[in-house]
């Protein structure tokens, strides 16, 4: 027969409160079918989903979109609130690693217990331990109990443990996270090798690259539904696109309550800073990445004749400055005292980041000298073509000429 | 008997964390709890002074049954955070975790991700005198990670010391000026971070058989900041294939972070064996003064449908070969400058 995991609009719902016995008291008041929106955290809200054999699912999403509720379920490590599961063959899971190996055993004995739990015989699990042993690189500490052994051990022996059982249907959380280098390409290898067999393979993890590696089918999971279910190369660029936007839009927003303008000393002040990208009139604070891009500064002040200075500075958000000019003011003052500063970038060089620009007003240039007035705004530089190889601070153009 | 560890001496100044890096079994792990004191050494001494907030093996503490906010109280009390300072150091946690509503659910019902939000919210909340960190900082997304970052770099601006151990070398030049690599329970090399890097790294240089920089490609280049600038390199293709070139400028600073500056496209070479002379030119040079990591990266070019490039040769300071870029000129107030004009806006401007 046929492997398969079929889930019918399944939903779970976490009840809300604080206290353990919250919970027991509602189960034993019969309140526990509570539906979706009655009242709970809805972790997966009515999802539908079928996975077939030779299917290695990757599931994406950002922290909170349900991925791990939806694998204990499957799982069977906890029960829908709603819907229904189905599923042919036998879940191995690799949860939280190391969840389900027994600390005061060793190693072996934990391989042969857990043999015992997936229903193996003595014989059965003599003929794959070596092998074991040796894939979790364990050396000398397979023969000591397990609570000496580091995260990494854990999580190899555990790794170990279910990839030679043959498992039929293998949900994995974040497992290969664990483990250096070497170890990952190892487990990589080994899940593929499973996956050749027509088994089923879930996956959950926040790294893109092992989802295109080890995937041929990936889900976008988002406030317990799927958003988006297609090839995992496709799949997981819309998901860094958006964590990408989002993240930028939170931060953006977060930056945007240290904006600010002030002045300081009466007859010194900065009216309006715009940022004009391109050949935008309006002005934005999203700056095309080597497009042009022009910074105007308007203001007073009313000893502009003399030493007085606009000090322009351009700050990314981790506080790294990469840029700062003086202008002095009486360079830039109309006939009617206005303040007036064009900086011309044609184009911007500054890699995709968020920065903050800051002019200050300034009597003199000196790095001691009191500011006057100031004025602080965000912007942030994006691109549709990242570099390929690195995020460099700058894009700065480089050329190149060949003689033989 | 299994020696996990021999003959280890390590010294924990104030103000700095110390990395140690490892691969697996190497003895990281061990060595984190004979400095947290979860196991006695067999021989030897230890010596802390100061209180300890161990970030290994998350959640040792914790009862899955425990909301965040219990799990959190719970903590701080056991780590003596005086009674009437509890309540704002909760809050922070509850903010730094950005678990919403969650907070105050059972830590059960939280993804691996979200425990791992609090728990590092909780461990980092209050300023410790030392930390001792276990991989740590893989942990959650992007976005989490980066504030990880500045939470730990606050810590240590704030004068606290630590050990951080990882098998991520990036992790380490980002905090650790000082690192040991560890290797079969012994440190096999101590120094500074990036030299630790390439010790533990040991990445194999590409063979250069097809194409390679000579024996006499300059260690080290001298330019000066803001002018145009011309990096000189020589190219030898052995054999006929099509071979590109690409170079970058980088920016370690160790303890503080490693960073691409500049990094240039592949640009063609030659398609048949001889000797070749690239300029690489970088006009109005908007690097501040100071010394560089130059690295040159030779690879075949790929033919169609190829992804990824074939390596041929190599200098980066991660192989431990890598050039020095030497910058001269009036020093700068930032990192870098960029190129711009300024003229003032006419009244009609609006």
């Amino acid at each position: 027969m046929s492997l398969y995991v079929e889930l019918h609009e399944v939903s779970k719902v976490f009840p809300v409160g604080s206290s353990a016995t919250g919970e027991l008291v509602a189960a034993m008041a019969g309140d526990s079918g509570q539906g979706p929106g009655a009242g709970g955290k809805v972790a997966v809200d009515r999802l539908t989903l079928s996975i077939t054999e030779g299917e290695r699912l990757g599931i994406v999403g950002r922290n909170g979109a349900g991925k791990s509720t939806l694998l204990h379920m499957i799982a069977g490590i906890s029960e829908p609130t709603a819907g229904s599961i189905r599923i042919t063959g036998t879940v191995t899971s690799i949860m939280t690693l190391g969840v389900g190996l027994r600390d005061d055993l060793s190693g072996r004995e934990n391989i042969y217990v857990d043999g015992e739990i997936q229903g193996k015989s003595r014989t059965d699990v003599d003929r794959v331990i070596d092998q074991v042993i040796e894939f979790a690189e364990l050396g000398q500490f397979i023969d000591y109990p397990v609570r000496t052994y580091s995260t990494g051990m854990k999580a190899r022996l555990a790794f170990a443990m279910i990839t030679h059982v043959d498992p039929e249907i293998l949900i994995i959380d974040e497992a290969l996270s664990v483990g250096d280098a070497s170890f990952s390409l190892k487990a990589t290898a080994r899940i593929l090798e499973i996956c050749a067999r027509g088994k089923i393979v879930i996956l959950v993890s926040h790294g893109m690259q092992s989802v295109r590696e080890i995937c041929n089918r990936c889900i976008y999971m988002k406030d317990g539904q799927i958003v988006m279910d297609g090839s995992p190369q496709d799949v997981t660029t819309a998901y860094i696109e958006e964590v990408r936007s989002e993240d930028e839009a939170a931060l953006l927003q977060r930056f945007r309550a240290h904006v600010g303008n002030r002045s300081r000393r009466p007859g010194s002040q900065i009216r309006r800073v715009c940022l004009l990208s391109g050949s935008d009139e309006v002005g934005s604070l999203r700056v095309e990445a080597r497009a042009r891009l022009r910074i105007r500064v308007f203001g007073s002040h009313d000893s502009a004749s003399g030493s007085a200075v606009c000090r322009v500075r351009i700050v990314r958000l981790d506080d790294l400055l990469v840029f700062q000019q003086d202008f002095r003011l009486a360079d830039f003052s109309l006939r009617n005292g206005e303040i007036r500063i064009e900086i011309d970038f044609d184009p911007l060089v500054l890699g995709a980041a968020i920065y903050r620009l800051d002019a200050i007003f300034l009597e003199c240039a000196a790095d001691d000298s009191e500011p006057c007035c100031e004025h602080s705004t965000v912007f942030e530089v994006f691109t549709l073509t990242p570099p390929v190889g690195g995020k460099p601070m700058l894009y700065y153009p480089v050329t190149a000429v060949v003689q033989t | 008997m299994v020696q996990a560890l021999r003959d280890i001496s390590l010294t924990v100044p104030r103000g700095k964390i110390v990395g140690i890096l490892g691969r697996n079994g190497a003895g990281k792990s061990t060595l984190l709890r004979l400095l947290g004191q979860v196991y006695t050494p067999t021989t030897g001494r230890i010596e802390v002074n100061g209180q300890i907030a161990g970030l290994f093996e998350l959640g040792g503490m914790g009862n899955p049954n425990l909301t965040g906010r219990e799990y959190a109280t719970r903590y701080l009390r056991f780590m003596g955070v005086a009674a009437d300072s509890v309540l704002a150091v909760l809050e922070e946690i509850a903010d730094f975790s950005e678990l919403g509503d969650a907070f105050d659910q059972r830590i059960r019902t939280y993804s691996s991700g979200m425990a791992a939000r609090l728990y590092f919210a909780v461990a980092t909340a209050y300023q410790h005198e030392i930390y001792l960190i276990d991989e740590l900082l893989s942990v959650g997304d992007e976005h989490f990670q980066a504030k990880c970052w500045r939470r730990m770099r606050e810590r240590l601006l704030r004068g606290a010391s630590g050990v951080l151990v990882t098998h991520d070398w990036t992790a380490i030049v980002k905090l650790c000026e000082q690192a040991c690599v560890i290797d079969e329970g012994r440190f096999s090399f101590v120094g500074s971070s990036d030299s630790a890097v390439v010790s533990y790294l040991k990445l194999p240089v590409p063979k250069p058989g097809v194409a390679r920089f000579p024996a006499s490609t300059p260690p080290e280049f001298l330019l000066e900041s803001g002018k145009d600038s011309r990096i000189r390199l020589p190219v030898e293709i052995l054999e006929d294939t099509a071979v590109d070139c690409a170079i970058s400028i980088e920016m370690l600073r160790i303890g503080l972070g490693w960073e691409i500056v500049i990094l240039s496209d592949y640009h063609p070479i030659g398609d048949t064996a001889g000797t070749y002379s690239a300029d690489f030119h970088i006009a109005a040079l908007p690097l501040a003064p100071g010394k560089y990591s130059l690295n040159l990266f030779l690879t075949r070019r790929p033919v169609e449908g190829e992804r990824q490039r074939v390596g041929l040769d190599c200098r980066s300071w991660t192989y431990g070969n890598g050039l020095t870029l030497r910058v001269e000129g009036k020093a700068l107030p930032s990192a870098v400058t960029l190129p711009f004009a300024s003229r003032s806006i006419p009244p009609e401007v609006a």
